[in-house]
């Protein structure tokens, strides 16, 4: 009742307030028809608190996202089911689930005098145009009495997420180095054994020899485990990302960055649609994850969840730790850059020497702010051709299924591996 | 569609609340007026318009400025129609309007509510007043749905009658009132309400309704708040002290005023009567009883003298002792003669026929008496004067006429009223009364100048022939010299009025003359022997009667008035007088303060001052007993050992709503204490403000201190020694960082009103909030 109390609102204030200087005026000046008045609008805000006060109630709230990654505008259902476990609550319910503006309206429920068991579901659709991880809720319930005199703020707590990826293209094959044949086509291949050490354990499966048991392994991890004898060889990529504040122009969803992080995402689910192992590199260093291994088979939601976080570098460093630890292992390295300066030579220079293969598709950042002063210096792709890379310029009216094939004739042109 | 529909039932709904809500609170200016109807109909027909046009406007969606002008436009051709006659604005009904108003102003300031049906009504200042009211309420609550702002419109227009008349509106009114009010209020919310549910996302398979839930049942909590209310407000004001209002007085205004009936009415009827019928039976063994009085008229309106505005408390009924009286000396000599009356069923009055001082009142019935004017009047309407009897001690009192030619000014002893002169007095009457004392020195001799001029210089006639045209107004032609013929109430008001003119507080008492003996000591008043004089205020003398009326009526004068005070009376203000002034000095002196000492209503006040003052300390005692009773514990516990200290942290724990763990080792209760700890640094303004020992370490080193102690105390085999002032210290420690754990609030109870002082067990409260379950996820 005290937080009932507490919860009076503007209205319910100034009625109390109202009423009991009545009471006192009239009390005061002897005009005893005023208490009358007094006593009424000063009763009603306290018995509404009352009334509120002695509600207890318990609602259970189950809320599911499907599909919990979903590409950029594409839609996204949010389930509800609202079950009321206890008496009939008193006042009315409003309900309100707290979304991101960017997905929609927050939808609004009204419940009044709903019994106990009562449970209802919903469904309500969210859609993003941006990409990003998204809270879904939580949801707000305020009680409120039939006068707006009392108003108590409850809420619920948890909330479930929504990843919005970029939008990717599909891109056209084009011939590719970074494998060690040179093409697409890599298969799992038979490794001699070694040490023990060398050797990789899966679960025991039907029909396995017997003979292939590794006893630590199964010892260790409580079943049976099998040695592996196998071991698939990995085309192996790496997709760079260059989300630093100084390579990009413009803001938001029409900023440089957003093109070059849908960019990166159409190569790398081209990529690893084609078999390869992606992994993404932004300017401040691997994400967490490793490798996107192969025998995940075309899984690319690690991938695209990563790009769908990617914020803005604000520092103008860019992490090499990446680079050194395993030289020359690069395989194909494909670099998504913005503008670039003098200071990023050497940078680039590694990323050269690292990868196997390695190619660019520089984005002319300047297009993307037109009203901003072009700046100096010459075209990006140029300044990378003198350096010995395979470089493709992409503008914001450009296709990026043309300026992929426009990649692919030119490293036809000048020969894998060059 | 079915939205619409819905609109149009609020739209129209709301509208008819709000005119519904006006027209019961205008009700209460029934009392304004003594003929009602003419009021409360065409009020009824107005609001009934007014809502109409604004519900079907609005429901049109006309804009906001069209509706108002239709509505005021409307509003003014019904109110011009109903006054006029014709609702046609042409130049002569609206000259009638304009003159019909400014009489109604007239007899608003002359008359006092309810204004009387045979004069000009105030009817039109009403109607405009109560149309424009339902204009303003159909566009506050009605158009821009501002309904508490709308509620103080009502309790404006609802306090306008209660300030100037004291009366309110009669209970089923009010519970009417109530009802349109709540009304509203919850439609406008519940219409705010649905219009925020209605956020839902537009999707094709999800049902727009399938979560939203209306059963109405709010409906029936709306109805039980409001029941609940109005039922309180109807009730409790019978408890609010110092206050009279009845739970259920009557049907409208007017009925627990009480009824001052003018008894100029009844004198000049029963002098008019010609039958002389007997009245009053008085036994007394004065010698000759005269001038009994039953009513005094303090004010004068220009027209006629009134009783004025009564005030008269419960308290002041007249039952035994009467207070002092009213200005006169304690050291004047005075006679007190027992009278017993017995009243014949032909006097109908609501006053009681006394002598004009009175020391001791036994009367049986709810008769009260005035304070200033010392009449007895029946507060209840079924009582009259007919056929009781009664008795009571009467004072008369010889003023001194020295005296009174010595005394200063009584303005000051009395109420101001009582030297108000109505603006309507003609100069003519300034002029005369000037004249005919010009000759007199002190404003004693200028009154007995004002009686002899009546009586014999002033070639006045007495005469009842004509009273039944002795109607107000005509002070003027019967201080002309060609009228001059009048009856004794004429006589009375025009001496009082020149009287204040003159600056001498004065008053009009209306009673009897002179009885006819019966038999031995019993005397007889008839209908005949009414009869008016004026009474005029000397300080030191009191209220003093004279007798203007000349001696066909009136034969006798009061002896003091025609003392011949010699010529040299005008050098006696100074002090080289002997006798006067020894007098004076010490009259002046007492006269004001044997008056505040005899006034009832000053000394009253004293009493219950003094007992609002011993309550509130009372309060404050009671107030404070928890706190202190607390604080004194801690400071016992602060001083002893360890184990007290111990005891103190719990109880601190426990004024703070934490509770205590039971049955757990003072370390695993000190590792629960700590998660209690808030951060000094923190905004104390915080309801809840982060808590867990991380917050404050300095306090977590001392309760780490403290458990080793009481461990050591316990536990070891030597036992603690006693506590150096450090372990004390460190409670405090403790104890600031647990009242930084908790809010403002909290911590201002657990210091007025200490949990640990109740005898229950504690446990923490626990309190069911809502609940969610884990939300399941498909990945």
């Amino acid at each position: 009742v005290r937080e009932a109390l507490a919860g009076l609102t503007v209205r319910g204030r100034l009625f109390l307030a109202a009423g009991a200087t009545t009471i006192v005026y009239a009390v005061i000046v002897g005009q005893t028809p005023l208490i009358r008045v007094g006593v009424l609008i000063s009763a009603l805000p306290v018995l509404a608190a009352l009334w509120l006060g002695r509600s207890r109630y318990r609602l259970a709230l189950t809320r599911t996202v499907s599909p919990q990654l979903v590409a950029a505008g594409q839609p996204s259902e949010v389930q509800l089911a609202l079950t009321n476990e206890s008496r009939t609550p008193t006042g009315v319910l409003l309900l309100e689930d707290h979304l991101p503006y960017v997905l929609g309206t927050r939808p609004r429920f009204v419940l009044e005098g709903i019994g106990h068991g009562w449970r209802r579901h919903v469904t309500y659709q969210v859609r993003s145009e941006v990409r990003g991880r998204f809270d879904i809720g939580p949801m707000s319930v305020r009680v409120t009495d039939p006068f707006g005199l009392v108003e108590l703020g409850r809420a619920f707590h948890t909330t479930a997420s929504l990843t919005v990826t970029p939008r990717t293209v599909a891109l056209p094959g084009i011939p590719l180095g970074g494998a060690w044949t040179g093409s697409g086509d890599n298969r799992p291949r038979a490794f001699a054994t070694g040490s023990a050490e060398d050797v990789t354990v899966r679960e025991y499966r039907r029909g396995d020899d017997l003979r292939r048991v590794h006893w630590r392994s199964s010892a260790r991890v409580g079943e049976l485990m099998v040695r592996r004898e196998e071991q698939p060889w990995q085309s192996r990529a790496t997709v760079f990302l260059d989300n630093r504040l100084i390579s990009h122009r413009g803001q938001g969803v029409a900023s440089s960055l957003e093109a070059a992080v849908s960019a990166a995402a159409s190569v790398a689910v081209h990529l690893s649609q084609r078999g390869y192992a992606v992994r993404l590199v932004t300017a401040s260093g691997e994400d967490g994850a490793d490798w996107h291994s192969r025998s995940a088979g075309v899984n690319t939601a690690p991938l695209l969840e990563a790009l769908a976080v990617v914020q803005i570098e604000h520092s103008a460093r860019l992490d090499t730790t990446w680079l050194s630890d395993e030289p020359g292992h690069g395989g194909l390295l494909l670099a998504v850059l913005g503008a670039v300066t003098d200071h990023d030579g050497p940078f680039l220079k590694r990323l050269q020497h690292h990868a196997a293969t390695s190619a660019a598709i520089a984005l002319e950042v300047d297009e993307w702010a037109p009203h901003l002063a072009r700046s100096a210096g010459k075209l990006t792709t140029t300044a990378l051709a003198a350096t010995g890379w395979r470089a493709v310029t992409l503008r914001p009216s450009d296709h990026l299924e043309l300026v992929w094939q426009e990649l692919g004739r030119l490293s036809s042109r000048q020969g894998v591996g060059a | 569609m079915s939205r619409q529909r819905a609109s149009l039932t609020f739209t129209v709904g709301l509208a008819a609340a709000a005119f519904a809500t006006t027209w019961f609170v205008l009700l209460s200016w029934r009392t304004f007026t003594s003929n009602a109807v003419e009021l409360t109909m065409p009020l009824l027909f107005i609001g009934a318009l007014v809502a109409g046009i604004g519900a079907g406007a609005r429901w049109l969606r006309l804009p906001l400025v069209v509706v108002l002008s239709v509505q005021v436009v409307v509003t003014a051709m019904c109110v011009l129609g109903s006054v006029t006659g014709s609702i046609a604005p042409t130049p002569a009904t609206l000259d009638e309007f304009v003159r019909a108003f400014q009489d109604g102003l007239v007899s608003a300031r002359a008359y006092m509510a309810p204004i009387p049906s045979n004069v000009a009504p105030i009817i039109p200042i009403l109607l405009t007043c109560g149309a424009a009211t339902f204009v303003v309420m159909d566009l506050v609550a009605g158009a821009l749905r501002r309904i508490p702002l709308a509620g103080l419109l009502l309790l404006v227009i609802y306090s306008v009658p209660v300030a100037i008349t004291g009366n309110g509106l009669s209970w089923w009114a009010f519970v009417a009132v109530s009802i349109g009010f709540l009304g509203m209020l919850h439609l406008v919310n519940d219409e705010q309400v649905s219009r925020w549910g209605r956020g839902m996302g537009t999707d094709d398979d999800a049902d727009p309704g399938a979560f939203g839930v209306r059963t109405g049942a709010v409906r029936g909590s709306a109805l039980a708040i409001g029941t609940t209310a109005t039922t309180l407000a109807l009730a409790l004001p019978i408890i609010i002290p110092t206050l009279e209002v009845t739970l259920f007085d009557g049907n409208g205004p007017g009925q627990r005023e009480i009824e001052v009936i003018n008894p100029m009415v009844d004198l000049r009827r029963n002098l008019d009567r010609g039958l002389d019928v007997p009245l009053l039976r008085v036994t007394t063994p004065e010698r000759n009883p005269s001038y009994f009085r039953t009513t005094v008229l303090t004010s004068f309106n220009g027209d006629t003298w009134t009783p004025g505005d009564r005030d008269i408390p419960e308290t002041q009924v007249a039952r035994g002792k009467m207070p002092d009286l009213t200005g006169v000396a304690v050291e004047a000599p005075r006679e007190e003669m027992p009278f017993d009356v017995e009243v014949t069923g032909d006097f109908d009055s609501t006053w009681l026929p006394t002598t004009p001082q009175v020391s001791v009142m036994e009367v049986e019935g709810d008769w009260r008496y005035d304070t200033s004017t010392m009449d007895f009047m029946t507060t209840d309407d079924d009582t009259t004067t007919s056929s009781m009897s009664y008795s009571f001690v009467g004072v008369s009192v010889q003023p001194d006429p020295a005296l009174m030619d010595n005394a200063v000014s009584g303005a000051a002893d009395v109420r101001s009223a009582y030297l108000e002169v109505s603006t309507e007095v003609s100069d003519d009457i300034r002029n005369l009364a000037a004249t005919v004392t010009k000759d007199a020195t002190t404003r004693f001799r200028k009154a007995q100048a004002l009686q002899q001029w009546f009586r014999e210089d002033g070639n006045f006639e007495y005469s009842t022939a004509d009273i039944e045209n002795a109607d107000e107004g005509n002070l003027d032609s019967f201080l002309d010299e060609s009228g001059r013929i009048g009856y004794c109430e004429q006589f009375a008001a025009s001496m009082a009025i020149m009287a204040r003119i003159l600056g001498i507080p004065a008053r009009v008492a209306v009673g009897f003359l002179e009885p006819e003996r019966i038999g031995p000591d019993t005397y007889e008043f008839s209908s005949h022997d009414l009869h008016a004089w004026p009474e005029l205020f000397f300080p030191g003398a009191g209220w003093v009667r004279f007798e203007p009326t000349p001696g066909a009526r009136a034969p006798g004068v009061p002896s003091y008035t025609d003392v011949d005070l010699g010529p040299e009376a005008s050098a006696e203000p100074s002090p080289s007088a002997t006798q006067p002034s020894e007098e004076l000095a010490p009259r002046g002196e007492t006269a004001p303060s044997e008056d505040a000492v005899s006034d009832e209503g000053s000394s009253f006040p004293w009493l219950s001052i003094v007992l609002v003052l011993l309550g509130v300390l009372l309060v404050l005692a009671l107030v404070l007993v928890p706190t202190v009773v607390r604080r004194r514990r801690r400071d016992r516990r602060l001083d002893g050992g360890i184990e007290d200290l111990w005891l103190e942290l719990r109880d601190h724990a426990v004024d703070l709503g934490h509770g205590w763990p039971r049955g757990r080792s003072p370390r695993v209760t000190g590792d629960w204490l700590s998660a209690h700890f808030g951060s000094s640094s923190a905004a104390d303004g915080a309801e809840r403000p982060r808590r867990g020992p991380e917050q404050d370490p300095v306090a977590v080193e001392a309760l780490d201190r403290l458990v080793g102690r009481i461990e050591r105390a316990r536990y070891s085999r030597s036992g603690d020694a006693h506590p150096s002032g450090q372990a004390a210290d460190d409670v405090r420690v403790v104890e600031a960082a647990l009242d930084h754990g908790v809010g403002p609030r909290v911590r201002r109870w657990s210091r007025w009103l200490p949990r640990s002082l109740r005898p229950a067990p504690h446990a923490p409260a626990t309190e069911v909030v809502t609940r969610e379950t884990a939300d399941a996820f498909r990945g």
